[in-house]
């Protein structure tokens, strides 16, 4: 297994620039348009709460009205910052959403480039390079996500951004590199808690540079670069955190100290960040668990260059960190995708595809390779089967858990980890054998398995939520008020989140205020929102009303309801 | 990325549908419904009514028109298929509520092939027939849930039970109130379950539990359990409501702060569910309404449970894992 990588010379970077950048910038508006195409024609969200968390503060941040998120988790503000501008254009929600999706789209596109560099720094000729790049930069895992307005559509051009900064640094010691690689890691403190990780990974990094070799100056100066930019950071988080969390945002730090520090808790740990890495693997189609073996034989490998060593130890500390952290916080919410959730991961997914892709490539992955990589996926999700037993079966499935993989075990209601494991084995296969006959069938096969596994989950995504809309309100005008029960976000019972950041969203015209229903309407109150108990008539949901208002029936999901109260004496306002 | 759970499996439950032949679409338009109701009829504050804010939810989705009937106490067999027959000649979709309409709908439904029939808590949880599918309900495990809240917030430690002969599911909800409570309180006294079928018998049964030192009682007497609620409350005890979220109910509002949970059968789900699955395809057989599908469980309203909520929850969960089991029919 020859696999070492080689340091990219540059000649193939400088020689595709020689025909200038209109070829660039060609194949990243194709992948613009590429990576609106599951989306297109969707105007509302579908992910609740997380995407109204992350359009709330956005619209917050351009001045708008901010909503009261307490209880909820904390939806961070430096993903919203790229969102901000699209509230300057229009109040309209539906447009703001049709925005949103063009700059993830143009940010994921970014991914095409970023990929292309990981090629080349892999040792993979410009050519191949430059084809490959643009079909893997289509994953499922970058554009399921894309297609959400949600810190997961930035990230991975963020982390890849990063790694190919530090890994420049480390090769060249030079402080260009070292302030490139800080800004990202920087700035995904304020994108997600997965930044955390990048950042502590990249502290590290800088204090080991800072330790010892020619570029301690350079590694010291970027640290206080680093440390500056990280505390800004954390002051802009508990800004946005004290304008629209004001009672606190879902602490996930006590989960998480529960889950380390006991055997079970571990255990059940460990096996979720084993499941993520066998989403990751299964969903990039054998693909990454190639760039996972590679990665792990890099760095344990004592004849592989230093620099190459140092890549592979930042990739995968990355990876064992927000795997483990990001299961350990997660609370028990008795469902099968809190098991084998390849979101978290997806920021990464990309990154072992590149690895995996280059080893083919470069004929340097073996059949011992990829039989071990299929042998891996078996592994993961056979003890994956094995922890969860019954569970896999009594916990609850939605069809948000594992969108790139469902496709492979042939269902969304239900995980066949066995049957997804030798699908994507099968489809490892494939790649494998089409490549004796050049980078062209490949590249072919891989784009049609990348667009068309994207286009199946989110077209199921879309019949979800279109099982059944929610009615849009009668009036956009005056003060909106939520029962205050309706709107006591916590995860104990998380369907008042599901309710109010759907109204929170649709209401663009004031923030939402919280009523006692048995006080009756609020000052300037025109509309009211009260929760639809089981059993009770739409009609008799609000008995205190003041005479002459009418109701609305509303629900949402095919199991959330509510009931919108309005006066009809308040004007309409207008239609959006 | 959150997603509640009742909420999941009742659109995973939409969606295994589609793959079936159903819509992919919000059913649009008009829609005629039929509705057999039970004995107790319209205003029971329960099963029916239950039944019918099921309708009401479909509204939020389709324009209805609804025509129901309502059975007779201990009809004849006959007079249910006439029924059924009346309201499948103007409806695209019939629903039934209880076991006694399982055989007449089998029959009606093979006279009326275009029209989709639903029944609710059938005999034996099984129906049969191309256009037929059933609901059940899994209400027991509610009932545990709310038979576990009782043990934690008895001060007497004795309790009571007060179901309705004509009431689908009572002794379900029996077993599980009885055996939830045992099995978080197992000193915890229950005194023996009355059944009742009018109002004046109810107010007896209730006087008798109160009396026999009951600080809480479940009522699951379908329509005289409102006068269970108002004699219990009256007392300034506590009252378990079912089928219902009862707090709500405007009609017990006088008893709404001795109202200490209910435990909830989801029958409106279930219509609801079955009207999304029937608007253009359709899902024969049986399904499970239990507490994973939300299609039963225990309400929260008025606060009364805060304080025991992680106990509850943690037995909820335990249910889900099928660490603890709900018994179907009342222990000896």
């Amino acid at each position: 297994m020859t696999i070492t990588a080689e340091p990219d010379t540059g000649t193939g970077a400088r020689r595709a620039w020689a025909a200038g950048p209109w070829p660039l910038v060609a194949a990243c508006a194709l992948q613009v348009a590429v990576r609106l195409l599951p989306s297109w024609g969707r105007d509302f969200p579908l992910i609740h709460p997380d995407e109204p968390g992350y359009l709330l503060a956005a619209r917050w941040l351009a001045g708008g009205p901010g909503t009261d998120f307490t209880g909820m988790p904390f939806y961070q503000g430096g993903y919203p910052l790229l969102l901000a501008p699209a509230y300057w254009v229009t109040d309209d929600p539906g447009r703001v959403y049709s925005i949103v999706l063009v700059v993830n789209a143009l940010v994921g596109a970014l991914l095409f480039p970023l990929a292309r560099a990981v090629l080349l720094r892999c040792g993979v000729r410009p050519g191949p390079a430059s084809v490959i790049s643009w079909v893997a930069a289509l994953l499922p895992a970058t554009t399921l996500y894309g297609g959400l307005a949600m810190s997961d559509a930035v990230l991975p051009v963020i982390v890849l951004g990063w790694l190919l900064a530090a890994d420049r640094f480390v090769r060249c010691g030079t402080l260009g590199p070292a302030l490139l690689a800080s800004a990202p890691a920087a700035y995904s403190v304020t994108v997600h808690a997965r930044g955390t990780i990048v950042l502590l990974v990249h502290a590290v990094l800088l204090a080991a540079m800072a330790a010892r070799g020619p570029a301690r100056r350079v590694a010291l100066i970027a640290g206080a670069a680093t440390g500056a930019a990280c505390g800004a950071a954390l002051a802009f988080n508990a800004w946005v955190s004290g304008a629209l969390y004001p009672g606190g945002s879902f602490d996930l730090g006590s989960t998480m100290q529960d889950r380390l520090t006991s055997p079970s808790g571990l255990l059940r740990t460990v096996t979720a960040a084993s499941g993520q890495l066998w989403a990751m693997s299964t969903g990039t189609w054998g693909l990454g668990a190639v760039g996972l073996i590679v990665a792990v034989a890099v760095l344990f490998r004592r004849s592989s260059p230093q620099p190459d060593r140092i890549a592979a130890a930042l990739l995968l500390a990355t990876t064992a960190g927000i795997t483990l952290a990001s299961t350990a916080a997660l609370p028990d919410e008795h469902r099968v995708g809190n098991f084998a959730y390849g979101r978290y991961i997806a920021c990464l997914s990309l990154v072992y595809a590149l690895v995996g892709l280059a080893a083919l490539l470069r004929r340097a992955a073996s059949a011992r390779l990829v039989a071990g990589a299929i042998g891996l996926m078996f592994a993961l999700g056979g003890w994956l089967l094995l922890y969860l037993g019954e569970r896999i079966d009594t916990y609850a499935v939605s069809f948000y858990d594992f969108p790139e993989i469902g496709p492979l075990g042939g269902s969304y209601l239900e995980l066949r980890p066995l049957v997804i494991s030798a699908s994507a084995g099968a489809l490892l296969l494939v790649l494998y054998g089409l490549l004796r006959w050049g980078t062209p069938k490949l590249a072919a096969a891989l784009l049609v398995l990348n667009v068309s596994l994207t286009l199946v989950p989110s077209s199921v995504w879309r019949f979800v939520e279109e099982t059944m809309p929610p009615s849009a309100l009668p009036r956009t005008t005056g003060g909106v008020a939520i029962e205050r029960h309706a709107a006591e976000l916590d995860l104990v019972e998380p369907e008042p989140q599901l309710v109010y950041s759907r109204l929170a969203n649709a209401v663009w015209w004031t923030g939402l205020q919280q009523f006692d229903p048995a006080q009756g309407p609020p000052p300037g109150v025109c509309t009211v929102i009260v929760s639809w108990p089981a059993g009770v008539q739409a009609a008799e949901t609000w008995p205190q009303r003041p005479p002459g208002w009418r109701y609305q029936r509303s629900g949402a999901l095919g199991a959330l309801w509510w009931v919108v109260w309005y006066d009809p004496a308040c004007p309409s306002g207008a239609a959006q | 990325m959150r997603c509640v759970r009742g909420t999941a499996a009742a659109v995973a439950l939409a969606v295994t549908a589609t793959a079936c032949g159903a819509s992919a679409t919000t059913p649009k338009g008009t829609f005629t419904i039929g509705l057999a109701l039970e004995a107790g009829g319209p205003g029971d504050l329960s099963y029916n009514d239950v039944a019918v804010s099921g309708i009401d939810r479909i509204r939020t989705t389709a324009e209805v028109r609804l025509s129901q009937a309502t059975a007779r106490p201990n009809e004849p067999e006959g007079d249910r298929e006439t029924r059924l027959r009346t309201l499948a000649q103007g409806n695209r979709m019939v629903i039934a509520l209880g076991p006694a309409y399982t055989r007449a709908v089998e029959r009606t439904a093979k006279a009326f092939p275009k029209v989709k029939f639903l029944v609710v808590d059938p005999e034996r949880c099984k129906v049969s027939g191309a256009n037929v599918a059933g609901a059940c309900f899994r209400t027991e495990q509610g009932a545990y849930l709310a038979g576990a809240a009782a043990a934690l917030k008895t001060k007497s430690n004795v309790i009571g039970f007060i179901g309705g002969t004509g009431y689908p599911d009572a002794a379900r909800f029996q077993a599980g109130y009885e055996a939830g409570a045992k099995a978080t309180r197992p000193d915890i006294r229950i005194l023996p379950a009355r059944y009742v079928t009018t109002e004046k018998e109810a107010r007896e049964a209730a006087k008798q539990q109160l009396d026999g030192g009951a600080d809480i009682v479940f009522q699951a007497a379908g329509r005289p359990g409102a006068a269970v609620i108002a004699a219990v409350a009256g007392a300034g005890r506590q009252v378990i409501g079912s089928g219902a979220d009862q707090y709500h109910l405007p009609a017990l509002a006088s008893s709404r702060e001795h109202i200490l949970t209910s435990a909830l059968k989801r029958v409106d789900l279930a219509v609801f569910l079955f009207f999304v699955l029937s608007a253009d395809g359709f899902k024969t057989g049986t399904e499970n309404y239990d507490l994973k599908l939300d299609g039963v469980g225990y309400a929260t309203a008025g606060g009364r449970l805060d304080d025991v909520a992680p106990r509850l929850d943690a037995l909820r969960l335990a249910l889900l894992d099928r660490k603890v089991k709900a018994p179907a029919t009342p222990q000896k």
